[in-house]
């Protein structure tokens, strides 16, 4: 099904491509009352056990809707949220419990592009001040004509023009905003990069411009992206991999291309079925998998699989077996007791 | 027979800077069971021109002219009590934000029940027992607890469909949907887009769908109006807009969108088609062609400098749009 299987693989086995491993990751926020005996009453499960891998060069994208805990995932990634429990390692090397100082050095490697560039740049700093601030943390490019010089390049790169680098974020437009965002999130010559909804507050022709920018930067930088946005057409035109991920656990993983053909688990199937196709004839014929209800909240996750409250395939082992992620094609696993009953190891 | 038509309606705000022209005569009808949907990207003017009609805007910094007539009757310029009866019993809204347009602290029992008082004298268990079929009607589940709740206490897609049982309370000919699923997740979208679909055909209303989501279109319309810098730049049936488009811009648009199911890998895929540069200012819109700043084909001195008219492109049939040189005629 797909080519990756004959690509020869660097010594070191299967494995030695993947640049972000993530192992039994958990991220639990507690709920707090705010006094009493019991201060804390639970915990909203955003991350409830994931296992992930990022390959070298390639663009992995994790796709779900609101509250299914991508975002608090990207986030822990890079620790900008503590994990509550689960291991990140970066170029085999594990970073979760980097010091200050070395948490720090390990951030010019690892950077992010946020959502909303009117809330991320700071309104009363020039784009060059922002964008030249990972300079002066990381101490690169020293003195004041490099780093000068330095900022051009980077406003240059991401198609913005040099000679306004003394005007304010106001001036611009979102999507020139958001491409002094990702100028900031490359000015420490990053390997990785997490962008975060890069283009969910953008226009449609602006997004496409941002989206091209992300793939050319990637290609000519080397990057390695976690690309997470709820937009399952956007994921697929950058996307190498996906991920879907629904109330805190990943459902699928495999090829973007492999899993937009032939979804593996019925949460995939039902959220590509519900994207509409701007093709008036195709749109109209396309069946809708339309879910019932709503998305049970992740402080009280149903038993076994959590998608079974929903699921139209839902059978006799679902409610009391909590389903692995499995393989079942080549590179592309999917977490459903259709493809056999499976059970997580409670930890 | 249309229900709503609208007929060279512009709305321009004051500004400091001048008037802001926000709608530039605007002209469409819907009729009864008919979806039509207005499409635009930010600052297009698609939601004023809606809000326009209904006599939502303020009045002391938006001046609307030109005519909007629903089953007879004159929008523009009717004052508010009129236009208060046309609202709900008339020509239903919903909106993108259901948070903000319901009153968090009332039970959704007395939201609808407003929405009923409003054009009729009823009892309260009159208004009871009808805003319980309308939250069945609607899809709500156990509708007797939900009509004691309140809006924060219901997921997105609920209170969406609270707004939607307000706007049908009063029965309207036309409803009027401004950019309603786009705050919604794409499994909620579909839910609401089969629930307004269901219930145009059970009271063959009009629908006008605002949006800037040209795959929601493509499924839910029968004409498409597709608005730039407050102009109509193309209209005519989903079918041939999309298909045949005429106007450098609405194939820019559809250009630029990635499809979920392109079956190949990203790597072999080109860049999205992109529209350089970005919409003029409605303060100072170009003399000429208001999409001639970015246009990819720009062919003479008459773009920069006339207005081009919305005209019929050869092939008819309703097609429309304004530009001197229609793309398929190429």
């Amino acid at each position: 099904m797909t080519t990756e299987q004959v690509v020869p693989r660097p010594p070191g086995g299967m494995d030695a491509d993947v640049l972000v491993r993530v192992t039994g990751m958990h991220v639990h926020f507690p709920i707090k009352t705010g006094g009493g005996l019991r201060p804390v009453r639970g915990a909203v499960r955003a991350v409830d056990g994931v296992d992930l891998q990022i390959r070298r060069g390639e663009t992995l994208g994790l796709v779900g809707e609101s509250g299914c805990g991508k975002s608090t995932l990207g986030n822990a990634l890079l620790r900008l949220v503590e994990p509550t429990s689960g291991r990140v390692e970066f170029g085999g090397v594990d970073v979760t419990n980097l010091s200050r100082r070395d948490l720090r050095r390990w951030r010019r490697r690892a950077a992010m592009v946020f959502q909303d560039p009117f809330a991320s740049l700071d309104p009363r700093r020039t784009i060059a001040e922002s964008v030249s601030e990972p300079l002066a943390i990381h101490g690169l490019h020293r003195g004041r004509d490099r780093r000068r010089r330095r900022v051009g390049e980077l406003l240059e790169m991401v198609g913005l023009n040099p000679d306004h680098r003394d005007r304010y974020p106001h001036e611009f437009s979102g999507g020139q905003r958001q491409r002094v965002g990702i100028a900031r999130a490359l000015a420490g010559e990053p390997e990785f990069v997490v962008c975060d909804e890069p283009i969910a507050s953008l226009d449609v022709s602006v997004q496409a411009q941002v989206m091209n920018l992300l793939v050319r930067l990637q290609r000519e930088l080397g990057l390695t992206y976690l690309f997470v946005s709820h937009d399952v057409a956007a994921v697929g035109q950058v996307s190498d991999r996906v991920a879907v991920m629904y109330l805190g656990r990943i459902v699928e993983v495999g090829p973007a291309a492999g899993v937009a053909a032939a979804p593996e688990h019925p949460y995939t199937e039902a959220l590509l079925s519900a994207v509409p196709v701007p093709e008036p004839a195709r749109e109209r014929t396309r069946e809708r998998i339309v879910l019932r209800g709503d998305v049970p909240s992740p402080a009280a996750p149903p038993s076994g699989c959590r998608f079974r409250t929903r699921c139209p395939k839902v059978f006799e082992p679902c409610p009391d077996h909590d389903p692995v992620l499995q393989p079942v094609e080549p590179d592309h696993s999917a977490a459903c007791h259709l493809h056999g009953v499976t059970d997580v190891q409670q930890t | 027979m249309s229900v709503l038509a609208v007929a060279d309606l512009s709305v321009a705000f004051r500004t400091a800077r001048g008037p802001a022209r926000v709608v530039n005569r605007l002209s469409y009808e819907v009729d009864a069971g008919e979806t039509l949907a207005i499409v635009g990207e930010s600052g297009s003017g698609k939601s004023v021109s809606a809000l326009a009609l209904l006599g939502l805007l303020p009045k002391n910094v938006a001046q609307v002219s030109g005519s909007a007539v629903f089953a007879g009757q004159e929008l523009v310029g009717l004052v508010e009590e009129a236009l208060r009866a046309v609202r709900g019993a008339g020509i239903g809204m919903i909106f993108q934000d259901p948070m903000t347009s319901l009153n968090p602290v009332l039970t959704v029992e007395r939201q609808i029940g407003e929405a009923l008082r409003a054009h009729a004298k009823v009892s309260d268990k009159a208004v009871r027992s009808r805003a319980r079929e309308l939250l069945q009607e609607v899809g709500i589940p156990d509708a007797d607890a939900r009509l004691r709740a309140y809006p924060h206490q219901l997921s997105g897609g609920m209170r969406q469909r609270v707004m939607i049982a307000i706007a049908l309370a009063g029965e309207p000919q036309v409803l009027i949907a401004d950019e309603a699923t786009t705050a919604l997740d794409v499994t909620v979208q579909a839910q609401i887009l089969e629930l307004v679909e269901r219930v145009q055909d059970q009271h063959g209303m009009a629908v006008v769908w605002i949006t800037h989501d040209l795959g929601v279109v493509a499924g839910m319309a029968d004409h498409v109006l597709v608005m730039y810098a407050g102009r109509c730049v193309e209209e005519g049936s989903v079918d041939v807009v999309f298909e045949h488009s005429a106007h450098p811009y609405t194939r820019g648009l559809l250009g630029a969108l990635p499809v979920v199911d392109d079956p190949r890998p990203a790597r072999e895929r080109g860049p999205l088609a992109t529209i350089p540069g970005l919409p003029p200012d409605p303060v100072s819109l170009p003399p000429g062609c208001a999409f001639y700043p970015r246009c990819p084909i720009r062919a003479d001195e008459r773009c920069a400098s006339e207005v081009p008219p919305l005209v019929e492109v050869a092939g008819g049939d309703g097609h429309r749009a304004a530009t001197f040189y229609p793309l398929e005629a190429r």
